[in-house]
């Protein structure tokens, strides 16, 4: 084997050479058989000629010795490749036309996995990625708990479990760098053998080391560099006030590193200094995540079990809910631990499927067109087997037309994703960026073109092996005559139906799905949430102390200030099993002061509010008119009393009996996608009481220079104070950020499936009026007027089109309940997506049918005829 | 004196018998072929090339270029070690062939009956 590819090899790369011995040696037998027939007696010049009369068939026996050498396959190949550009070159609009509908489809799918890859593929350049792994701790309900508490996470980095050479703990913070006090800055806190342990050295300067006398220290990512310090030439030595702190920079880590998570680190500090800055950050709970670099003698298997015998034992010190069945020791793949790739992957996979029902749609829409091609050349497909060529060769011949297409659309979609992928990550990212938060960068690598190309490859074979077996059946099994029922059915328009039909149906599916998705968007972005969320601003301090909310008070910006145990639109208020009369009641509870509802405009419809009595304690509460309505229909809500149980949470909120003395508007205060509160109930309270965790402020502007000036007040009362500050219409954008996105990501999906189906039947029916040309002359001669030919052109296509929406509906309607499972928030019927969207969409359809077939017109009989 | 055609397949044996008697070009192996069979055996000229190059692709024979007798630039083929073996495998399997052809060629009516 090896020698037969040696030789093929040597044949292949000296080719000329390969010809020239063969000549040669031809030549020298011609010369030696010329020579004994001399010597016979045959007169010279006879013996030349019967020399070659023996010989035989020259080219067929070169032919013959070119194929042992396995060259002939290589000749077929190139000289189809010839054939397939000279066909593509003399067929523009065909050319285009598949070059743009596969091209659209592939950069689309391309995009998708660019965007996959950067999270769940590419790990973070460290010395040996094979070895890295993930701990993660499973509880008895099967639940993934991807953070540690802080004592277990120091048991761990200290003496690792049997299997693991090193861990290293993390954890992502959020932190005031100043001077910019207005937004924290996104970093990460890490054990003093992080940097060592993933094999990560700096650019400049160095990295942690286990000294404990050594001051707080801080490494810069390049980015951090850039912004924290501006990009100055000598960072090392330099101090940065973090959270009150002084830092002293001693490294900044090459471009590549960004940490190891998708959040792109500014900043890493040691653990010890975080938890110096920030005592309160060490509680019971869990904080830190672990990971660690895999012995080269242990398998996965023998690591997770040596890890869950020490996370088992920890257990007592753990909180009920949070004890651990088992533990598991995972390979990381990526910026993403095993979990979270989990949910990546959920969430993504019905935009893959969307994505590839795309892509089904443009591989339709070609095998369409090629199937209109191949048929079109029934009469040059005969005559390349009348000369010998077998079917196999005529169906490789038509694949490499349809693989070169699919190729040059490959190049086609990865320069378009590669164009669009910055603006995309910038509408993405946007919020988020504007939050403060800083993901890493996507990026176009080997990976993504290598993806494009599979898929155009596997696309190559989809819409044109089809045709090309359809295009051959008339020659099945080695006939030299066609067989002509099969040649008619190639010739015939059931398949290319079948296929129009087919992304016709997927077409409108797409669109009408999308149209409902930018519907509850719309639902979404009109919903009237009852406050007022402009010049609010939540502050969550960790705890408010009467210092810090005399401070905020006083700032000239601030025009009002309320107390809250839960800001609105930042998570569900807390649930409360309530006895109203003799019923339990799940209520949602909320602590707030007085002044809560002036802050966010919030009518008081019946009773009073609070007062300033109440806030000291006074057994009272304030109800919406939903819950009102809920709890006492018919009856006048003032006065009526509910049980609430005691509650460690809340301020250890003392149980007892709570009589409504007022009715406030309804809200939405949890989700936008789970509208109005279904109840809402208000308890009093005041600074001090260890319910309230957040300060609302009604403030002049919501500029930086407000914010500066909050977050300021907050050091200026406690450096060590990390104040998230959160615009309450920044939180408003946030939460619709997800529908949003989907609904520009399903409508632009769904108009590109529109265009490319639109572009195929514009390409289709053009191709067919160029083809059809005889016989639209013979039937214009006949005596058809120019409408009516364009009528029966047309007809066709109608029909296909009605088919593909009446079989598009009912598809839609079907994905339409599965998406109302995911959710029963979303809404799943809509006249216009249902009806008008579809419509639409035949008519632009029918429009793309027409534009062509209007050249009917400009065909004049006797020319048709003579071209024939 | 009449020439026949091979039998099919018996050409690359033939081949590697006549290149395993020495050194040889094609057109000099086509005439040992020849005459060692008393000018019986025909092979058609042009497919003693296809031929060879099939034996080289699978290392049964080498070739190079050298000069013949009359002064002219040829290849030659020699016969490589894999493919003595080949031709002691082909040679015993022809010779069993022959050998049971000859028996059912020879029989008579009195043996079969026996």
């Amino acid at each position: 084997m090896m020698r037969r590819l040696a030789l093929w090899w040597h044949a292949v790369r000296s080719r000329r050479r390969f010809e020239s011995d063969l000549d040669a040696e031809f030549e020298f037998h011609l010369h030696a058989r010329t020579d004994d027939l001399i010597a016979q007696g045959v007169a010279p010049d006879q013996a030349r000629r019967r020399a070659q009369v023996e010989l035989g068939m020259q080219g067929m026996h070169r032919d013959a010795c070119r194929q042992a050498r396995g060259l002939v396959v290589l000749d077929h190949a190139l000289r189809d490749l010839r054939y397939a550009v000279r066909g593509l070159w003399r067929n523009p609009g065909y050319s285009i036309t598949a070059l743009l509908v596969l091209g659209i489809a592939l950069g689309a799918n391309a995009l998708l996995f660019a965007l996959f890859s950067a999270y769940g593929l590419r790990a973070p350049p460290l010395a040996d990625a094979s070895r890295w792994v993930s701990l993660e701790a499973i509880t008895a309900r099967d639940e993934r708990m991807t953070s540690w508490p802080v004592a277990e996470a120091d048991a761990l980095v200290a003496r690792p479990s049997a299997g693991i050479d090193v861990i290293y703990a993390m954890r992502e913070v959020r932190l005031v760098v100043e001077p910019a006090l207005a937004r924290l800055v996104g970093g990460e806190s890490v054990s003093d053998n992080y940097f060592d342990a993933l094999g990560v050295t700096p650019a400049l300067g160095r990295g942690f080391t286990a000294q404990s006398d050594a001051g707080a220290e801080l490494v810069l990512s390049d980015l951090g560099w850039q912004r924290l310090l501006a990009g100055e030439p000598n960072p090392l030595g330099r101090t940065l006030t973090v959270a009150g702190r002084a830092f002293t920079v001693v490294g900044v880590m090459p471009p590549a590193f960004s940490g190891t998570t998708p959040q792109h680190a500014m900043y890493w500090l040691r653990e010890r200094d975080y938890r110096a800055i920030q005592p309160r950050a060490d509680g019971d709970g869990l904080a830190l995540l672990l990971g660690g670099m895999r012995s080269h003698d242990s398998s996965l298997a023998q690591a997770s079990a040596a890890l869950s015998s020490r996370a088992v034992a920890a257990n007592s010190e753990r909180d009920a809910a949070l004890r651990v069945a088992r533990a598991e020791v995972s390979t990381r793949r990526g910026y993403l631990a095993q979990s979270d790739m989990h949910d990546l992957v959920q969430a993504c996979l019905p935009i893959a499927f969307a994505f590839v029902l795309l892509l089904l749609v443009a591989a339709a829409n070609l095998a369409n067109l090629v199937l209109a091609r191949f048929a079109s050349r029934q009469g040059e497909l005969a005559i390349r087997v009348a000369v010998g060529a077998p079917r196999r060769r005529l169906i490789s011949q038509l694949l490499t037309e349809c693989g070169l297409l699919a190729s040059m659309a490959a190049v086609l979609g990865f320069a378009l994703a590669s164009a669009l992928l910055l603006p995309l990550q910038a509408f993405l990212f946007s919020l988020l960026g504007e939050f403060g938060i800083d993901l890493i960068a996507l990026r176009i690598d080997l990976g993504v073109l290598v993806y494009t190309w599979v898929l155009a490859l596997l696309a190559t074979v989809a819409f044109g092996l089809i045709p090309a077996l359809l295009a051959t059946a008339a020659w099945r099994g080695g006939r030299s005559r066609p067989d002509l029922t099969a040649m008619q059915r190639a010739s015939g328009s059931r398949m290319r139906s079948l296929l129009m039909v087919t992304q016709l149906a997927i077409s409108v599916m797409l669109l009408v799905i999308a149209g409902l998705v930018a519907m509850n968007a719309r639902g979404v972005a009109q919903i009237r949430i009852g406050f007022d969320p402009a010049r609010t601003i939540a502050v969550h301090p960790g705890q408010v102390t009467p210092a810090l909310a005399r401070e905020l008070a006083a700032l000239p910006q601030v025009e009002r200030m309320a107390l809250t145990s839960r800001a609105p639109l930042m998570g569900t208020p807390h649930r409360i099993d309530a006895l109203v009369g003799a019923r339990s009641e799940p209520l949602f509870v909320r602590a707030v002061d007085a002044a809560y509802f002036e802050v966010f405009g919030i009518d008081i419809l019946h009773g009073r509010g609070f007062s300033a009595a109440d806030e000291a304690g006074a057994n009272v509460v304030l109800v919406s008119r939903r819950t009102a309505e809920h709890l006492w229909p018919g009856v006048n809500p003032i006065g009526q009393v509910i049980d609430l149980p005691a509650q460690e949470r809340l301020g250890r909120l003392r149980g007892g009996q709570f009589v409504v003395v007022g009715v406030v508007a309804d809200v939405v205060s949890a989700w936008f996608v789970s509208g109005i509160d279904g109840s809402a109930v208000y308890l009093p309270t005041r600074v001090g009481d260890p319910a309230v965790s957040g300060l609302m402020l009604r403030t002049r502007d919501t500029s930086v220079a407000t914010l500066d000036a909050i977050a300021r007040a907050c050091t200026r009362v406690d450096p060590q104070l990390s104040c998230e500050l959160m615009p309450m219409l920044l939180a408003v954008r946030i939460q619709r950020l997800p529908f949003l996105a989907a609904s520009t990501l399903s409508m632009l999906l769904g108009w590109i499936a529109l265009g490319i189906s639109c572009i195929g039947l514009y390409g289709l029916v053009s191709y067919l009026v160029v083809q059809k040309r005889a016989e639209i002359g013979v039937r214009l001669a006949l005596g058809a007027s120019h409408a009516r030919v364009i009528r029966h052109m047309l007809s066709g296509a109608a029909r296909q089109i009605g088919i593909g929406v009446a079989i598009g509906i009912p598809l839609a309607f079907a994905v339409a309940r599965v998406l109302a499972a995911l959710s029963d928030k979303l809404h799943t019927f809509d006249l216009v997506s249902f009806v008008v969207v579809p419509l639409l969409l035949a008519l632009l359809a029918l429009l793309a049918a027409w534009l062509p077939a209007r050249r009917c017109a400009r065909i004049l009989p006797s020319e048709a005829l003579r071209q024939n | 004196m009449g020439t026949s055609n091979l039998l099919p397949g018996t050409l690359e044996m033939l081949l590697l018998k006549a290149v395993s008697l020495g050194t040889e070009h094609g057109y000099g192996l086509l005439q040992r072929i020849q005459r060692s069979s008393g000018d019986v055996l025909a092979v058609e000229q042009g497919a003693l090339y296809p031929a060879l190059f099939r034996l080289e692709s699978q290392a049964l024979v080498a070739s190079e270029w050298g000069v013949s007798d009359n002064n002219r630039k040829a290849r030659f083929y020699s016969l490589t070690r894999a493919g003595r073996a080949r031709l002691a495998r082909d040679v015993d399997q022809w010779q069993q062939l022959a050998a049971a052809m000859n028996a059912v060629l020879n029989a008579t009516r009195g043996e079969l009956l026996r």
